[in-house]
């Protein structure tokens, strides 16, 4: 952060009202002094106005009826201000936001056709379509991490429903796989929380929001279409193992297996692959259930590696 | 982990959505396009988060920490603006008449945009339903500028410079910068408080309620000692032996 010649903290105590008047008036000289400082304060000020506007607004909200008794009259800006703030993450436009209203990138809409609730996973379902080492020098590609995230968002989803025992060696993959990502520490330190959580023996139901949160992020620091296509494949994956008819036949898994060989990024062997899939599903039901399973268990190795 | 990095970590963790309420409000009061926005918020993420969480290391509880976060997020603001686009700044004009003016400022005066690719941006995005000649209108409110791009000799076609004297725009600009060097000298003749007071209300565009949110003053009796800065600015302008005609052009482009 560039020097100003007056440190954010002694900006914020102005702001909050909490310097005595000699401090108050050198702070002020020095920003009568400084574009630079001002434009900061400035900025802050207005911010600070806007939310807490909002907040006024949302902790306030009158009936109708009384709103019809006592109509206010409100500057522009104000009802901007209520308006962005109610709007709340219709208009905040970082990734934890966008992430939460999403619903159609979100990975999770694969699990619940393979995990009803009450049934298990196969055992030893957790594996590695993918070659389980890089050289070195050789690092991930963007197409394959975001595809091994969308997989193992899926495992853990499942793990976390399911009590299984591969909770922490999941989230430590996928910390490992979203800190290569920009900005992905803040993600990590989610599942760091998450595998925590879990492992010392916390519900499902309360971890939810915990996944959620880092499901949505993750997608969109990786890539939504990378990531679905991961979490499909994996979730396919599954549901040939389980002789699932009902996944393929679910809107879901038909929209995704519909636009999955446009999806940019994909290598062009993987097309060739999805597109074979693409015409012998719409055939009707699936016959060769292990030769489904190993086709998805091939999808995921080419895109994953 | 070692037990304070893991105590940064979760206060970060708990400031996330005020820090993502913040970086959406700097970012349209900036005017910043949906990818701009969604790019200043993962670069303002970094920096937060860089070294160890050293933001959060520094605070010394001397404030309330989401108003400490709301100032190191606007200054960051600055330093990304800069990185991005070098000292273009929205006008206060632009600020004041809202996102959208500040929206097509931006894309006209920094970008280089004619105003109907700017007006088909912006309903395009969905930011108005107005048309090309009430964006102009809109426009015309709004004090000429610089382009804070270069600008090629011989247009290919597509970056045609805003529908307005070259020439001339560059003549004005000329005298804005004087008269705001003008108004920047005279101003520290008044006290410290009357002045950034003036700076907030018309260097920044802030509404009156802002400035008075910002230096905790009743807003009420504001107004009143705003005029009267304004009017002690004006007779410090007129000592300083600035033409009529220049006055009003600097306070023209100050208060509207």
């Amino acid at each position: 952060m560039k020097d100003i010649g007056v440190s954010a903290e002694e900006l914020a105590a102005l702001l909050d009202g909490r310097l005595d008047q000699s401090r108050r008036a050198e702070l002020l000289a020095s920003l009568g002094s400084s574009e630079e400082a001002i434009e900061a304060y400035a900025n802050a000020a207005s911010v600070i106005s806007e939310l807490e506007a909002g907040d006024t607004a949302r902790s306030t909200a009158p009936s109708k009826a009384a709103s019809r008794a006592h109509p206010r009259r409100l500057p522009a800006w104000s009802w901007l201000a209520m308006a962005a703030a109610l709007a709340g993450v219709a208009v905040a436009p970082w990734l934890w936001t966008r992430a939460r209203s999403v619903d159609r990138d979100d990975p999770s809409q694969f699990v619940g056709l393979v995990a009803p609730p009450g049934r298990a996973l196969p055992p030893q379902w957790y594996g590695t379509p993918w070659p389980g080492t890089r050289g070195a020098g050789q690092p991930l590609t963007p197409t394959a991490r975001a595809t091994r995230l969308g997989v193992r968002l899926v495992d853990l989803d499942l793990a976390v429903r399911t009590h299984d025992s591969t909770v922490g060696q999941l989230t430590a993959e996928i910390v490992d796989l979203v800190e290569g990502l920009p900005a992905g520490s803040p993600v990590a330190a989610v599942y760091r929380d998450l595998g925590r959580r879990a492992t010392a023996g916390e519900a499902p139901d309360a971890l939810e929001p915990l996944l959620a949160r880092g499901r949505g992020a993750a997608t969109k620091l990786a890539g939504a279409d990378l990531v679905q296509l991961g979490a499909w494949a994996e979730a396919g994956r599954l549901a040939a193992a389980q002789r699932n008819a009902s996944f393929f036949q679910a809107q879901a898994s038909r929209t995704m297996l519909a636009r999955a060989s446009g999806v940019p990024g994909l290598p062009e062997e993987a097309r060739v692959l999805v597109q074979r899939l693409h015409s012998d599903l719409q055939a009707g039901a699936p016959r060769d259930w292990s030769g489904l399973e190993r086709d998805f268990t091939e999808l995921l190795k080419i895109t994953g590696s | 982990m070692p037990p304070e990095r893991q105590r940064l970590e979760a206060l970060f963790l708990s400031q996330l959505g005020w820090i993502e309420r913040v970086v959406a409000a700097v970012s349209r009061r900036n005017g910043l396009a949906r990818d701009d926005a969604d790019d200043f918020a993962s670069w303002t993420t970094l920096r937060l988060i860089e070294d160890d969480y050293a933001v959060f290391r520094k605070f010394r509880g001397e404030s309330a920490l989401t108003t400490y976060l709301t100032v190191v997020i606007a200054m960051l603001f600055r330093d990304y603006r800069t990185h991005r686009w070098g000292r273009w700044r929205p006008s206060a004009a632009a600020r004041r008449r809202g996102p959208l003016a500040v929206r097509l400022e931006t894309l006209v005066y920094r970008d280089g945009l004619r105003l109907t690719q700017a007006g088909e941006l912006l309903r395009t995005a969905g930011h108005t339903d107005l048309s090309d000649r009430q964006l102009g209108a809109l426009l015309n409110e709004l004090p000429i500028r610089q382009s804070g791009r270069p600008q090629q000799v011989a247009s290919s076609g597509g970056a045609d410079p805003p529908a307005i004297e070259e020439a001339d725009d560059l003549v004005l600009a000329d005298e804005v910068a004087m008269a705001r060097k003008v108004i920047g000298d005279q101003l520290k003749r008044l006290p410290p408080e009357e002045q950034v007071m003036l700076r907030m209300r018309y260097w920044e565009g802030m509404t009156v309620v802002e400035v008075a949110r910002g230096l905790g003053l009743p807003q009420k009796p504001l107004y009143r000692r705003l005029d009267r800065a304004l009017a002690d600015l004006r007779h410090f302008l007129e000592e300083s032996g600035m033409s009529q005609e220049g006055l009003r052009a600097a306070l023209t482009e100050w208060t509207n």
